[in-house]
């Protein structure tokens, strides 16, 4: 039987890896796309981006709920860990917009900057948790210069949580139906 | 562009970086010896240690009761340059299945306020450390200890190297206990931690014991006793509160129908309350999280249907 801690040390690799390709691939795209050079890679970028992106978000959620079984006491006895859950939610929550919007685009359309800014800040998130994992199994990563996600979590209260689930899911019910009338 | 590619690729991975294994440490816990030769790195880089590493029980092992083992590790400033220093405790040298606890013994103490057959000592003061384990055997018998250490060294012809190093075998007999002898309740656990400011009341477990008395020592060595009173089979009395991060240890002096027995030395760590936060709060913020970052996504794209509209509207006006 595998460990939880051994298990979450493979399906936090193949986040990594998967989210760092996906993360170059975003970049590369905005460089093809700032230049505007119409060039054969463009597509290919776009394409490995969402793939690898897929593939990452399919392995986050083991690589959370492993991650919690692995940690002795839980994620809320430990500033650090708390941030690390809450760094990859938010990551796995952007990955999982911007691969919707992408599935969502017209085969003619192509993804732009900000598309790509999204991608690429859901894989610093990734990488930032996983430096974060680093510090905290080896006291040692290459985010020492940051100390503050160490020692400090902006914690919100239940409520206002909730407050911010419903505010955005009424935004997105409001937005879905003004599209719906405008057609 | 092709090949500005290419070499940028090849560029990158020529770049030399510097490799170094956990210089920061693991923490304390439980790990195998395969740790000590390649935990998160690679074996094949590990240097020789150089250090003396003895071990030997304090008295006789009875089963079933505790046994303080103790470490002895010489040579680290003659030997090697040390700041930091990884010190195991093994009931074998195979590499996995190598923690005591799977040979029969229960690590009761690690002196350090935890139960991990792998401690760290962040500094290293004098050219002898000695290191103390309170273990409990539930077999009598012949068992082996092994003692390994994994350090650095910041001088010499390996600096930056990890080094690691393993003892011989260390032979420990596990007798059975004499009847009627005074002894603790073989499940008795000790406490090992507690928080700045808070006393621990003992409720000691005996078999067999008339009369109990408590002993705890400072930091600096000053000892002190506490009487005890007996309710049930439980013998209770309160080690007072630390008012700073400190270690202290204590004791029972145990009488009975057999020679007055004493137990080793437990350690209790006084450790600043933990920070902790309101698990329900953490994981609703981490949904929030989800669906605020997952929306802002959708939201933020341009709509696609209202640019077509337009840009037909403004190509028909034309």
């Amino acid at each position: 039987m595998i460990e939880s801690a051994t298990f979450h040390v493979m399906t936090t690799e193949l986040v990594v890896g998967s989210f760092a390709l996906a993360g170059l691939c975003f970049f590369l795209h905005s460089v093809f796309l700032f230049l505007n050079k119409e060039s054969k890679f463009m597509p290919m970028m776009d394409t490995t981006a969402h793939v690898a992106l897929l593939f990452g978000l399919l392995s986050l959620p083991f690589a959370i709920l492993s991650g919690i079984e692995s940690s002795p006491s839980g994620a809320h006895t430990s500033p650090l860990l708390a941030n690390k859950m809450l760094l990859s939610t938010a990551g796995g929550g952007l990955a999982l917009g911007v691969l919707y919007t992408r599935w969502k685009m017209h085969e003619d359309d192509r993804p732009h900057h900000l598309h790509n800014a999204f991608g690429s800040l859901s894989t610093a998130c990734m990488l930032l948790t996983a430096s974060l994992g680093g510090t905290y199994t080896r006291a040692d990563s290459l985010t020492e210069f940051l100390p503050f996600v160490k020692e400090n979590t902006l914690l919100l209260p239940s409520w206002l949580s909730i407050v911010v689930i419903a505010l955005i899911l009424a935004a997105l019910l409001m937005r879905q139906s003004s599209t719906v009338q405008h057609r | 562009m092709k090949r500005k590619l290419v070499l940028l690729i090849v560029l990158s991975l020529l770049v030399p970086l510097h490799v170094s294994g956990n210089p920061g440490g693991v923490g304390n816990s439980l790990e195998n010896m395969q740790c000590g030769g390649a935990c998160h790195g690679d074996a094949n880089q590990n240097a020789t240690s150089n250090l003396q590493l003895s071990l030997q029980p304090s008295g006789t092992v009875w089963v079933g009761q505790p046994a303080e083992i103790t470490v002895q590790i010489s040579g680290l400033q003659s030997s090697h340059a040390i700041d930091q220093i990884g010190i195991f405790l093994l009931s074998s040298t195979n590499a996995n299945g190598d923690i005591p606890t799977t040979d029969g013994w229960s690590i009761l103490s690690d002196g350090m306020g935890g139960s991990n057959n792998y401690i760290e000592y962040s500094s290293v003061d004098s050219g002898v450390l000695s290191h103390s384990w309170i273990l409990r055997s539930d077999e009598i018998g012949e068992k082996n200890l092994y003692v390994s250490v994994h350090h650095g060294d910041n001088s010499g012809t390996d600096a930056g190297s990890p080094f690691f190093g393993v003892s011989q075998a260390f032979s420990i007999t596990v007798e059975p206990i004499p009847e009627n002898l005074q002894r603790i309740d073989p499940d008795y656990e000790p406490p090992r931690s507690r928080d700045v400011g808070e006393s621990t009341n003992i409720c000691l477990e005996t078999i067999a014991a008339s009369n109990v008395v408590l002993e705890w020592r400072e930091p600096s060595g000053q000892t002190y006793q506490l009487e005890t009173t007996q309710k049930d089979q439980c013998w209770k009395a309160e080690l007072p509160e630390a008012l700073t991060e400190s270690t202290i240890e204590w004791r029972a002096v145990l009488e009975g129908e057999g020679p007055q027995q004493t137990t080793p030395w437990f350690s209790l760590v006084s450790v600043k309350p933990s920070w902790e936060a309101d698990e329900t709060a953490l994981q609703l913020q981490s949904i929030a999280h989800l669906a605020f970052f997952f929306g802002l996504v959708l939201l933020l794209q341009p709509s696609r249907r209202k640019h077509d509209e337009f840009k037909e509207y403004v190509e028909e006006s034309i």
